[in-house]
């Protein structure tokens, strides 16, 4: 337990220049930015002394990586941090990694993913890794588990969308099945359009089986022209983006669905019908039931539809619709 | 084993690999037949589920479940009605519930996600079997009956005797009609039955690319085309069945290669009935589809959501192919009569230019069929 070990810590001055920034080995946060932290420790002194573990030539970071990090960007010489046992085991360094980064602030689903990754390779991913994240307030469902250890393996940008909450922990287990410049391609997309779930799974889903159809790969699909300069239209904003890019891609996925839709409007325009009269097909032309609705609040407007709705009749495009 | 009794089935149906026998039924004939035809080491179980079990185990379920045979009772009822859906017009065919799945294994096929888990599992309670088609017999009314709904009706044939017993129980009587329904060539039992054209014997069509494509381990269309000619010969009436036709690019002309090479081996006057339909299934299909066959498009058509739920072409495009086909038949059998399977009247109507109903329903219509081409007799 780390109540155990720690007190083996001892607190000691060292220099920052004999601390490895670069060993990100029991990193656990995505945070790089320190600027939140720099007029505390420059006013207040280091309250949390970072913990390090020491290497043979130099210090490994357990945790306090942001603060150490804004230490050297208040241009101090040395910091005063805990330093653990050398002979400590990495699996009870990163159980206090986890526990610092824990106890200060929920983490997020990438810090997760990091903390039960790192935790799987050394309990691989039975039940000693439930019962150890389970000990440090990780999520310990099994499947939740299995979900989110590998999310911190995917491309940087598909993380950050996930820590920015442009896509769902969902949306990137789909995303992880794809290849990884796909993945991002898509990430970068979601992102730039602020799409809502379902939205984003209609747009992979109509990518992902216009590539099977017309056997190319997902990527050249979203590398194609139109919907590149769909994409980068500068005179539409963002919901006609997403609305334009929805309709393209529908139109190539249901080429003949999309076009029997279009002139089905087309006509049912040439009845002009106005506000008032809906005319109604049967759902994706399957059944043969049509419906018209009308909405009136007088006998006199009742007596006017009644006059449009004879003219729908002799109208010959009616019939072509019915036809 | 199984290619010494059948040589000419040109690409091999998956080989079973164990053998389950219901500790009930471990003293029929039918099964001691059967395990030394395979030659099989016997596993005797208690339960069934001790078969789910281990078929469900497997990494890839649909294909344990074609590798292992299952011999146990059939404990329901050996004829069903066909379970079509009120939204479409149904055949009204009965089914002849001899055993379940498949040993080849078409990408589209429905019985992937229709039983949980699939296992290939024969009933060898022939007693009841018989039973219930003495009752069937002694309402002297027509029925069609076909045991290809569940199951392929021939490829049993590699190990059991039952078209030696069905086929010749169906010629004694004559007011029933037995469809067997096959992709396969297993006819060679099939010859010098005394059948008294009381079987039909009938073979799911396809164009050559589907059948490479999308059925693996079928017989090829020549295959298939030569036991029909050979079924012919010994007398039996025929049945094909384009089902499913399946839509992508150069398929009109592959579908009307296909219909006159039909008519190169059989003579339209010996046809019961042809049916149509195009490719449909449960959405839950398509999952099951993209992860065993990875490399089939044939979920990727423009599909839309079917009045009975099913996932069915978008129906200007199913009428298109349909007229195609119809116009080829017609055009070399003018005669031959063709049916819908689960289409709505407005399909009928544009693509046959009449509905069932206006002629007294689908059942009427092949029950006259029947008739014709089988000599039953109504009443």
């Amino acid at each position: 337990m780390p109540t155990k070990d720690l007190p083996s810590a001892q607190f000691k001055s060292v220099p920052l220049n004999r601390i490895d920034t670069t060993d990100d080995t029991f990193r656990i946060t995505t945070r790089t930015d320190v600027d939140d932290l720099l007029a505390s420790i420059s006013h207040e002194g280091m309250l949390n002394p970072p913990l390090l573990i020491k290497q043979a030539s130099a210090f490994r970071i357990i945790s306090g990586f942001r603060r150490l990090a804004a230490c050297t960007k208040l241009g101090w010489e040395e910091v005063t941090a805990r330093v653990l046992n050398p002979d400590l085991s990495p699996l009870k360094c990163l159980r206090f990694a986890i526990a610092d980064n824990a106890s200060q602030r929920p983490l997020n689903l990438v810090e997760s993913s990091r903390a039960l990754h790192k935790l799987s390779i050394h309990l691989n991913t039975g039940k000693r890794l439930i019962e150890s994240a389970s000990s440090l307030g990780l999520p310990s469902n099994p499947s939740v588990v299995k979900k989110i250890k590998d999310l911190c393996l995917l491309p940087e940008g598909i993380q950050n969308a996930i820590i920015a909450d442009t896509i769902s922990l969902s949306m990137a287990m789909d995303l992880k099945q794809l290849a990884p410049q796909c993945a991002m391609t898509f990430a970068q997309l979601f992102h730039e359009l602020k799409l809502s779930l379902n939205k984003q799974r209609e747009i992979v889903t109509l990518v992902k089986e216009i590539a099977r159809r017309e056997s190319v790969s997902t990527h050249r699909v979203l590398e194609d022209q139109q919907l590149q300069d769909i994409l980068f239209d500068q005179d539409l904003d963002r919901g006609q983006r997403a609305r334009e890019l929805r309709a393209y891609l529908k139109q190539r996925r249901f080429p003949q669905i999309v076009k029997a839709e279009a002139m089905f409007e087309y006509r049912r325009k040439q009845l002009n019908l106005g506000n008032d009269i809906k005319l109604i097909p049967p759902k994706d032309f399957e059944g043969t039931t049509y419906t018209v609705n009308m909405s009136f609040s007088s006998i006199a407007q009742f007596k006017a539809l009644h006059a449009k709705l004879d003219r729908m009749l002799q109208h010959p495009d009616l019939k072509k619709i019915i036809d | 084993m199984n290619r010494q009794r059948f040589s000419d089935i040109d690409r091999p149906l998956m080989s079973i690999q164990k053998l389950y026998i219901d500790q009930q039924i471990t003293d029929s004939s039918q099964v001691r037949l059967i395990a030394k035809r395979l030659g099989l080491k016997v596993d005797i179980v208690a339960d069934a589920q001790i078969v789910y079990d281990a078929v469900s185990a497997a990494a890839d379920p649909v294909r344990q479940g074609k590798k292992v045979l299952f011999l146990t009772r059939n404990k329901g009822s050996f004829i069903k009605a066909c379970p079509g859906t009120r939204e479409y017009t149904c055949c009204g065919y009965e089914i002849l519930h001899i055993g379940s799945f498949c040993q080849m294994d078409c990408a589209y096929c429905i019985l992937q996600s229709y039983f949980h888990p699939p296992v290939l599992q024969y009933f060898v309670n022939h007693d009841d079997l018989f039973e219930e088609l003495s009752a069937v017999f002694a309402e002297k009314k027509i029925h069609r009956i076909g045991t290809g709904e569940f199951t392929d009706s021939l490829i049993w044939e590699l190990w059991t005797d039952l078209s030696t017993h069905l086929i010749p129980a169906f010629g004694v009587q004559q007011h029933a009609v037995l469809e067997l329904k096959s992709k396969t060539t297993a006819i060679q039992n099939l010859e010098r039955l005394p059948h008294n054209r009381k079987t039909i014997t009938s073979w799911s069509v396809n164009t050559p690319k589907i059948i490479a494509e999308e059925e693996r381990g079928t017989a090829s269309l020549t295959a298939r085309l030569k036991a029909a000619a050979k079924c012919e010969s010994w007398g039996y009436p025929l049945a094909f069945h384009f089902d499913p036709i399946v839509l992508y690019e150069g398929c009109e002309k592959d579908y009307e290669r296909t219909i006159k090479k039909i008519f190169s081996y059989v003579s339209p006057d010996n046809i019961v009935w042809i049916s149509l339909g195009s490719l449909r299934f449960m959405p839950a299909l398509k999952l099951m589809v993209e992860k065993r066959f990875p490399k089939s498009k044939i979920v990727y058509g423009e599909f839309i959501t079917g009045l009975d739920g099913k996932m069915r072409y978008f129906k200007p495009m199913r009428m298109k192919i349909y007229q195609k086909i119809i116009a080829c038949i017609r055009n070399q059998a003018p005669q031959t009569f063709i049916y819908f399977c689960m289409e709505d009247e407005e399909v009928w109507r544009k693509c046959l230019g009449y509905t069932a109903s206006e002629r007294g329903g689908l059942d009427h219509l092949l029950d006259k069929q029947a008739i014709q081409h089988c000599n039953l007799l109504n009443g």
